[in-house]
């Protein structure tokens, strides 16, 4: 077995702490993990990068190359369906996003430290949706409708919508908040803040990255939704995703390309916006 | 509505009483029946090793625990029954607690913003508490571009903003290295002073506890142990947890044979308080009042052990025939006859001898 | 409901409206679909007959064929089975690609990690749609996997399970990951010096040291992948049906809410059946942390 410093002499790399510098031992005695990973990397990322080479596509058999062109992209930008369906999706995604964030906010504020278990078992139905596969509480949600003889319109798709966005709201901003120390608190408490005090004051601006955090997360997952939208839809509620997934139903075509590249561009593009802007406010 | 506490009340502890559950549903009395008065403008310190409850009991008086049984009243108010943010108590945490989104002297002004006075006043008082704490450059500067002794003093003043009746300090120095803590200590009385505010500080830290307190509250396992000046509990301990803790010292559980008390091959004399029907006697004495010199009372023959030289004293360690080790303190003119080896004659000063306990005939 | 505790970060009233919103938008629907899988079937397509019958549930075991002969319903209990195993197959799929990745990226340097996560989680925030269309690019009849010899895989069960393993293996990494960067690489080196091989190292230190992210990773895949529909949809075709499918078609083209209402709950059923062995599992082998495996449910 090779011992402590003749590993340590292997390894020429600095800036590793001292834990790190077994690991190009360990990495060639533990089974190859090294292709597995490089692999599975390449599995994720092969068929994003093969729809987004085919969304230049010249030609009209989407599965054929037939030579560069960008042509289908402006097909795509003046399609009216298309953009009608987008506007109803942002439409439906921006108020989803606020009132899911202002939820999960309440949420996490007024649970502080733990509750009674009325409060536990309530606190486990809001989290269903995190838990439950979403077709169980799309169908839920669709019968509840119905026999309380609620129409599926906007309101009632905005509703299901908020209700699927608040467990993903609610993680980063109790996680902020179980960060914060406590006695900031009580110091508020302390010097004679009443709990409205308290939170306009000290809990919201301390956790307003994450709650910013959290409405951009709803605001994507409630723009991404597929399932839930497709069950409560009703005739005037065709939100972006159900409309690709007709689309898609009919098989491939360079519409299609179009619009998967662009579904793949545009949040990977945010992600790495959002990063560089975390990145520079974290100076 | 807060109650204008401008002349300060003294703060009673009457037989209060606290339990709390632990993670294995066992109860965990943390405060047993305690009872303490503080005077108005007094400077008490609780005193205690961790776990022993006198966190739990600042943070009663605070409100941010509930007292099971007892009541606290700061003169003729009932503190227990009001909420923490509506007592005229304001607390220095341990971790200081600053806002961290606010500058010093918006954290400053925070306590005084519910209280509905007008902006200039407002401006004012947090101006005279940054001048008090001598941070007026500091400002409008943020937490976190502050040094620890700084966020202290930020804290203390965010404190005593509101001119509280009481001010509550929970472990204020503990976080500060050694030379910042000794001067810390000093600004802290010389603000006690100046302020004439009651303070109430919690410390595991005898010599500060000493350095600080104008009267020391020793806790041990939820409840005062004794309760006096610094130079009472020093020179007058009341039982051995007392004694150990404060200043180091060593006892001896003598038998007691025609007025002496005896221990292993040492003999002490009989102390005012002993009776002579004792026949086990518990006994401590400090370090400092054994001497190697001449004077005082002849304890018997030891050999020294071990010897530290500190600057400005010398620790000993001097053996008896048994084995057992005491602590004793020379002063550094003797240290050219202080030979490890050598054996000498111990002395006591008969005036510095505790009685601990004593428990009767065979 | 009268709230005792108050909380130190506002009012602890602020909780109501989630908390009414999560009884009404979820406690409601759950009680109401189940309510709706004992009812009979509405004449006229969507809706129910408010007269209590089980025969949702008895249509979902037995089939009665024009002749009245009853049978085991082998195409629903076959959708069923079907769907079990491939989202064990998809578990297992995404267990032998993901620990070993999650591994690797803890090995790497904390800033190339750093890298490693991202690549790892930007796939997560495209769309499954388009997830999904590229694999149907991949393994059409003319696709590029055709082209360099696989068969066509598209509109059969493998596509399905291609489908689903793509969709799902960010969700076994990251798990296992968090697990993994927060070890002690010493202890794997303590198993080398003390003379294992490098399997040993695995199987005996390694990963019984992840087992807790291993199992948090096998509940986001499998629970999910029960109830999939996007993937069979577009990748399995009509010939490999899965629950989901299922589901959706007593809403749409079958007319018949309470079967479909009792396949939900069936689905419903087996999630909380496969929750409820985490949580005996983690009762039984006294973990008293504050976290439990999913970190939501007490």
């Amino acid at each position: 077995m090779a011992r402590m410093d003749t590993r340590e002499a292997k390894c020429g790399i600095r800036g590793w702490n001292s834990s790190m510098k077994g690991t190009l031992e360990i990495r060639r005695q533990i089974p190859t993990v090294g292709a597995l990973g490089i692999g599975s990397l390449g599995f994720l990322y092969l068929p994003l990068i093969t729809v987004l080479v085919f969304s230049f596509n010249k030609s009209e058999d989407a599965t054929v190359w037939g030579g560069f062109s960008t042509h289908w992209y402006s097909t795509v930008v003046h399609n009216s369906d298309l953009l009608r369906a987008a506007k109803f999706s942002l439409s439906l995604a921006l108020p989803t996003s606020l009132l899911a964030a202002t939820l999960a906010t309440g949420l996490a504020i007024g649970l502080g430290i733990g509750g009674n278990r009325r409060m536990a078992i309530l606190q486990v139905l809001v989290n269903a949706p995190l838990i439950l596969p979403e077709i169980v509480t799309a169908v839920g949600t669709l019968t509840f409708f119905s026999a309380v003889k609620i129409p599926l319109n906007f309101t009632s798709l905005l509703a299901a919508h908020v209700v699927l966005c608040v467990p993903f709201a609610f993680l980063p901003i109790r996680s902020r908040l179980r960060d914060i120390d406590l006695s900031i608190f009580e110091a508020a408490q302390d010097l004679g803040a009443d709990s409205w005090r308290v939170l306009r004051k000290v809990t919201v601006p301390l956790l307003l990255p994450a709650i910013l955090a959290a409405t951009l997360l709803s605001f994507i997952i409630s723009m991404d939704d597929f399932l839930t939208s497709m069950f409560l839809s009703g005739p005037n509620t065709t939100t972006l995703p159900l409309y690709i997934f007709g689309l898609l139903k009919l098989g491939a075509s360079p519409e299609v390309n179009v619009i998967s590249a662009l579904l793949l561009v545009i949040p990977t593009f945010g992600l790495i916006l959002s990063l560089m802007w975390r990145k520079k406010r974290g100076k | 509505m807060k109650v204008e506490s401008e002349s300060p009340a003294a703060l009673m502890i009457s037989s209060v009483s606290k339990s709390f559950i632990d993670p294995r549903g066992r109860e965990v009395k943390a405060l047993r029946d305690v009872t303490l008065s503080v005077g108005a403008g007094e400077f008490v310190v609780l005193l205690g090793p961790s776990g022993c409850g006198k966190t739990t009991l600042l943070r009663s008086i605070a409100g941010f625990e509930s007292i099971d049984h007892g009541s606290i009243t700061l003169g003729a108010l009932a503190l227990d029954q009001l909420p923490a943010n509506k007592r005229p108590v304001n607390t220095v945490f341990q971790s200081y607690a600053l806002f961290p989104h606010m500058s010093v002297a918006e954290n400053i002004a925070f306590g005084l913003e519910s209280e509905g006075l007008a902006k200039a006043s407002i401006e004012e008082r947090v101006r005279e508490m940054l001048e008090l704490v001598r941070l007026v450059e500091l400002a409008d500067r943020k937490p976190r571009q502050m040094s620890g002794g700084q966020q202290q003093r930020a804290a203390l003043a965010r404190a005593l903003a509101k001119k509280p009746s009481v001010l509550l300090l929970d472990e204020p120095l503990a976080a500060l290295d050694l030379k910042l803590r000794r001067t810390m200590q000093t600004e802290l009385k010389r603000i006690h002073k100046a302020t004439g505010t009651t303070f109430l500080l919690v410390t595991h830290d005898q010599t500060e506890a000493m350095a600080l307190g104008e009267r020391i509250a020793v806790f041990s396992e939820g409840e005062i142990r004794q309760f006096g000046t610094p130079e009472e509990i020093y020179e007058n301990p009341r039982d051995e947890f007392v004694a150990s803790f404060i200043g180091e010292s060593t006892s001896f559980l003598c038998s007691q044979e025609s007025d002496l008390l005896i221990f292993e091959s040492l003999t002490f004399p009989r102390i005012e308080g002993v009776t002579r029907d004792a026949s086990e006697v518990h006994i401590s004495v400090r370090p400092e009042d054994f001497s190697l010199q001449q004077g005082g009372f002849l304890c018997g023959r030891v050999v020294i052990a071990d010897r530290i030289f500190n600057g400005n004293s010398v620790d000993l360690s001097v053996r008896l025939e048994s084995g057992k080790v005491i602590k004793i303190l020379a002063a550094v003119s003797e240290l050219r006859d202080l030979v490890i080896g050598n054996e000498r004659d111990l002395f006591v000063n008969p005036k510095k001898i505790h009685l601990l306990r004593q428990s009767g005939k065979i | 409901m009268r709230v005792k505790r108050s909380s130190p970060y506002g009012p602890a009233r602020a909780v109501y409206p989630a908390l009414t919103l999560g009884a009404v938008l979820v406690g409601a629907p759950l009680l109401v679909v189940t309510l709706y899988s004992f009812l009979k079937r509405g004449s006229f397509g969507s809706g129910v007959v408010y007269k209590f019958t089980s025969d949702a549930y008895s249509s979902i075991l037995i089939q009665t064929n024009l002749l009245g002969e009853h049978s085991l319903n082998s195409a629903y209990l076959g959708i069923i089975w079907r769907s079990i195993i491939l989202a064990s197959a998809v578990t297992i799929f995404c267990l032998l690609i993901g620990v070993p990745t999650a591994i690797w990226i803890a090995l790497q340097t904390p800033s190339r990690q750093r890298i490693l996560v991202l690549l790892v989680t930007i796939p997560f925030w495209v769309n499954v749609l388009a997830r999904t269309y590229a694999w149907m690019l991949l393994l059409a009849d003319k696709g590029l996997l055709s082209k360099i010899g696989a068969p066509t895989l598209l509109y059969t069960n493998w596509a399905t399970l291609i489908g689903l393993s793509y969709a799902f293996l960010p969700f076994m990494i990251l798990p296992v990951y968090s697990v993994a960067e927060k070890l002690d690489i010493r202890i794997l080196e303590a198993g080398f010096d003390l003379g294992a091989s490098g399997w040993r190292v695995l199987t005996k230190i390694l990963l019984p040291s992840l087992k807790f992210g291993i199992l948090s990773g096998v509940a986001v895949v499998f629970i999910p992948a029960l109830g999939a529909y996007v993937q069979p949809s577009l990748l399995g075709g009509n010939k490999s049906m899965l629950i989901g499918s299922l589901i959706n078609d007593q809403f749409g083209e079958s007319r018949n809410w309470p079967l479909g209402s009792a396949l939900a709950v069936l689905l419903l059923a087996m999630t909380v059946g496969v929750l409820s062995a985490y949580k005996w599992r983690e009762w039984t082998r006294g973990k008293r942390n504050a976290e439990s495996v999913d970190g939501i449910l007490p």
